[in-house]
């Protein structure tokens, strides 16, 4: 009953969240026949790629998860967010690369300097520098505190007779993929987010509409980026905190001698704070996830919502 | 500065980089573009006028070599020249020369010609002077 409420509950949170970013889109998504051609032109090719992106980042969740159910591998678990960002960041990658290019015989361009600060929200940005910083850490905390076996985690008493562990915990073993597909997620939105302000303008998009677009473009891979991070976060807060909060106890030294060992009220705490948390943490990546592009309104003519 | 524009004709015999380099020396003569300005990014003006990477910067190199601007690693190019006062009675002179030569159904490039060839006379009409 348990397992099945942890994975009905996010899978029913993300399709209403879901629901809500596209009834959002749609009201706000101004009318192709509104838009000069080749801005429709643009915005279509953007949610191709957005869709195939999309497409790319769930069947490598996907294939993770079977993977993970025939193999009995809890790390294709853990590491199925960030394969699917990265894989929807390298096709996202591939769709800016391949940006149309001017082919007209007079071209022309505006002296307009533009920087990947001003293309993505410094919102969403210290979003995933946060979020990349915590997930850094909780890994490095996991792979120090972790046993040997780098599954789980031990307590042993003080006078060495009794020895607890508990699994699954993230120690090297799972953070270790973790953080190796982290910064490949990393270095893949990064490069992203430094094609978008370079990219070739959209011919007969005014200022305000041409950074929209690319305001879009990198949004998109950039929450689906934090959202992975957040999300194995929040994973990995609920594995540790589920794990090292059930340490300890009473054991048999003689016949009839029993003695009590916890691990310190501060390992206790923290792992409650982990455990409690990690709702919390999870949810925020979903609705990361979701985010809506802040991209122009209605009422300025040329709009582009995500 | 971010209605200022430059265009490239690929069908010109002028190289591209020599057209870019042209404009926007002109822009900062005429003030358009001023002290600290900074100039896109040789890649995406490159990517935004179709142009391979190093025709925009060599039209850099060039503006750089003048002394018209300045390459820097943080800030990027930026205009260093101030531009030089210009008469208002000749700026006028020469909206109303551009004026009527359009009018008049020249091209862009012819309306220029006349502007060379209207120096070189004036140059060769001095050199005997001097």
């Amino acid at each position: 009953m348990h397992a099945v409420l942890v994975v009905v509950g996010p899978l029913l949170l993300s399709l209403a969240l879901a629901g809500g970013a596209a009834a959002l889109a749609a009201h706000r998504r101004v009318p192709a026949a509104s838009l000069p051609l080749p801005v429709a032109g643009a915005r279509r090719r953007g949610e191709v790629w957005t869709g195939l992106a999309a497409l790319a980042g769930a069947g490598t969740a996907a294939a993770c998860l079977a993977g993970a159910w025939q193999s009995r591998e809890e790390r294709l678990v853990v590491v199925l967010p960030l394969a699917g960002a990265t894989a929807y960041a390298l096709v996202a990658l591939l769709a800016e690369a391949t940006w149309p290019r001017p082919a007209t015989r007079v071209r022309s361009a505006r002296l307009l300097v533009r920087s990947v600060r001003e293309g993505a929200s410094p919102g969403l940005l210290r979003c995933a520098a946060a979020g990349g910083a915590l997930l850094a850490a909780v890994c490095l905390l996991g792979a120090v505190l972790g046993a040997e076996d780098g599954r789980s985690v031990e307590w042993s008493s003080p006078d060495g007779l009794a020895t607890w562990s508990a699994a699954t915990f993230p120690g090297v073993a799972l953070t270790a993929p973790i953080a190796a597909l982290g910064l490949l997620t990393a270095v893949a939105t990064a490069a992203v987010l430094h094609l978008v302000p370079v990219r070739p303008s959209v011919p007969a998009a005014d200022d305000a509409t041409d950074a929209a677009l690319r305001r879009v473009a990198a949004h998109r891979v950039l929450r689906t980026s934090t959202a992975a991070a957040v999300l194995t976060l929040g994973g990995l807060l609920l594995l540790a905190g589920t794990s090292g909060g059930g340490l300890g106890g009473d054991y048999q030294v003689a016949a009839g001698t029993w003695r009590s060992s916890a691990p310190p009220r501060g390992w206790r705490a923290l792992a409650g704070v982990a455990l409690w948390s990690s709702p919390a943490v999870a949810l925020a990546g979903l609705v990361t996830l979701f985010w809506p592009a802040p991209g122009l309104r209605r009422r300025r003519t040329t709009a582009v919502v995500a | 500065m971010s209605g200022l524009r430059v265009v490239v004709d690929t069908a010109s015999p002028v190289p591209a980089y020599e057209q870019l380099r042209r404009q926007v020396a002109t822009l900062v003569t005429t003030g358009a573009l001023r002290t600290g300005d900074r100039l896109p990014a040789a890649r995406a003006l490159a990517a935004d006028l179709g142009l391979a990477l190093g025709t925009v910067q060599r039209a850099y190199r060039e503006l750089e070599l003048s002394g018209l601007v300045a390459s820097r690693r943080r800030t990027g190019t930026v205009v260093t020249a101030t531009a030089a006062p210009v008469a208002e009675e000749v700026r006028w002179a020469a909206e109303g020369y551009v004026e009527r030569a359009l009018q008049a159904g020249l091209a862009q490039e012819e309306v220029l010609d006349l502007v060379r060839d209207a120096l070189l006379r004036a140059s060769s009409r001095r050199a005997p002077a001097r």
